[in-house]
């Protein structure tokens, strides 16, 4: 899933005829006030991130004047939002709104098509509502082929006694508009909330909207860069890099995402950092398991499964070495299918590249487990190569459990961190 | 023949380079040898005395060659190290070059 930043967001909608505030992104104060002077105030300044509940965590601030949006900005900045840095705001005018509804498309897994979404009461508090009048949302599925067309939109507005005539019409026209967003771009999800009716118009406060990843080779105009989901946080830019070997080569897969980058929470919880690729989103759950009450935590999830080719094991062992402070590295496959020849012949060619002192020996304790197919041969290649007899090595087999190979790396670490003087 | 070289790109974004003047006093042909094991339509094949494409460039490109390395880490052990294959990852030593601590490979313990 790739989610856009609300301005990037409101840009589709604009493009579609939805109307939305005059504004523009900013990246320091001088740019604020420049902008603030073309559009007049009152101002929003709104933090551009992903994570939800911007508004209540402090994301939106208003100003009437430029003092307050000084203000406004270099607090945003300095301090950012939810322990999110802010690299850039968005400064809209403010809106003066008659009502604020919820209106929005989505994919529907159960009705198997889309289906637009309307709540007549929109804005922060749309999740409790949601939570404690679910009735309050209502959703009508689309058919696809057929597509959504205002009078679908006033059909299923039409016992709102409380929204005149005219305001359901524009409420109509921004559902289409946002359909229209939805197929054009690959969307899953199309979310204006909240929708301002002001009185001669309907204007897009804000905008979230979250593309399907696996279409945005289909949307090049949009320039984004695809990585995994990362939850409310921006992609890094390894995320970037990892995504990319994917979007190269449609050969097998390599999911990746940095659970912990600075490895903050590892430090804070005085677990030891370890960089991590399984075979197997499953596999890896169970060894993360396994491996975190022993005190080690991944900083990275990855999973190379697909029966990827060589050379994406390659790229993707240079990227989970390239974590700094990882004191470990674990490889692990399910008892797969795939040829883990070729995976072996990867991670060979990048620990040769890595270390080419030792002849691909690593610095760090790792453990290498082959359960699958090609196992053995995968066993044979990092001996003939040499990798295997390094000091801090160790390679398992079919027979190994997630537990044995937990405790082989636990002991292995402690061998190794002795060795390093115990620090 | 001197200064002979094969070159193509693979599917991924890299190219496998191999130099032909190497592999006439090699007597393994092992790059060939590991293709063949392939079980698929082979890449690497032998012509006078040295490596060739079995198979026309566009295919290789196209994904023909499934980058299993082979070829190269072969020829390093068994061959006369005359294959490199390139694989680049894009924006990689932008990142690198943004640490601010060094990685763990370049600490030499």
């Amino acid at each position: 899933m790739a989610r856009l930043l609300e301005y990037q967001g409101k840009e589709l909608l604009r493009t579609r005829g939805v109307t939305i505030p005059a504004g523009r992104i900013i990246h320091s104060i001088s740019e604020a006030r420049e902008v603030a002077a073309e559009i007049g105030y009152p101002v929003v300044v709104k933090a551009q991130i992903l994570t939800g509940r911007r508004g209540k965590s402090g994301g939106v601030r208003f100003a009437r004047n430029e003092e307050e949006l000084e203000e406004a900005v270099s607090t945003l900045f300095s301090t950012g939002v939810q322990n999110f840095p802010v690299g850039s705001l968005l400064v809209e005018r403010q809106v003066a709104a008659d009502r604020e509804v919820y209106v929005a498309v989505t994919a529907d897994p159960h009705a198997r098509s889309p289906v637009v979404l309307f709540c007549p009461k929109g804005g922060v508090d749309i999740e409790e509502t949601v939570r404690e009048h679910p009735e309050a949302v209502i959703k009508s599925p689309i058919d696809i082929l057929r597509g959504l067309f205002v009078y679908d939109v006033l059909n299923l507005l039409r016992e709102y006694r409380e929204l005149s005539s005219s305001e359901k019409l524009r409420i109509a026209q921004v559902a289409c508009r946002l359909y229209e967003v939805y197929r054009a771009f690959d969307a899953k999800l199309v979310e204006v909330n909240p929708l301002a009716l002001t009185a001669d118009d309907a204007v897009a406060l804000d905008a979230r909207i979250d593309l399907d990843g696996d279409a945005l080779n289909r949307h090049p105009e949009l320039h984004l860069e695809a990585a995994e989901e990362a939850g409310s946080r921006e992609s890094t830019l390894l995320e970037k890099i990892a995504a990319e070997i994917d979007r190269q080569d449609h050969r097998g897969s390599v999911h990746f995402v940095q659970i912990d980058p600075d490895l903050s929470y590892a430090r804070q919880h005085g677990l030891i950092p370890f960089g991590f690729d399984c075979v197997g989103a499953g596999a890896s759950l169970a060894m993360m398991d396994e491996l975190v009450p022993l005190g080690f935590y991944p900083v990275n999830f990855c999973d190379s499964s697909g029966n990827p080719v060589g050379s994406k094991l390659y790229r993707i062992t240079k990227v989970i070495f390239s974590q700094p402070g990882i004191e470990g590295y674990v490889f692990v496959s399910c008892i797969s299918s795939q040829q883990l020849d070729n995976t072996a012949r990867g991670i060979i060619k990048a620990l040769k590249e890595l270390y080419p002192e030792t002849g691909g020996q690593p610095n760090i304790p790792t453990v290498l487990a082959f359960r699958g197919a090609w196992e053995k041969e995968s066993m044979q290649l990092l001996t003939e190569h040499g990798i295997a007899q390094g000091r801090w090595v160790r390679i398992l087999g079919r027979e190994a459990t997630e537990k044995d190979i937990a405790e082989v790396f636990h002991s292995l670490y402690w061998e190794w961190r002795t060795a390093q003087g115990g620090r | 023949m001197a200064g002979q070289v094969l070159t193509f790109r693979v599917r991924s974004g890299g190219s496998v380079t191999i130099d032909l003047d190497r592999c006439l006093s090699c007597d393994t042909k092992a790059c060939v040898q590991v293709c063949q094991k392939q079980g698929g339509p082979l890449v690497l094949d032998e012509a006078m005395g040295v490596p060739a494409l079995g198979m026309p460039l566009s295919e290789v490109t196209r994904g023909g060659c499934v980058e299993c390395l082979g070829c190269e880490l072969d020829c390093a052990l068994y061959g006369r190290q005359a294959v490199v294959i390139d694989l680049p990852l894009a924006r990689f030593e932008e990142y690198l070059r943004g640490l601010a601590e060094d990685v763990v490979y370049k600490r030499r313990r």
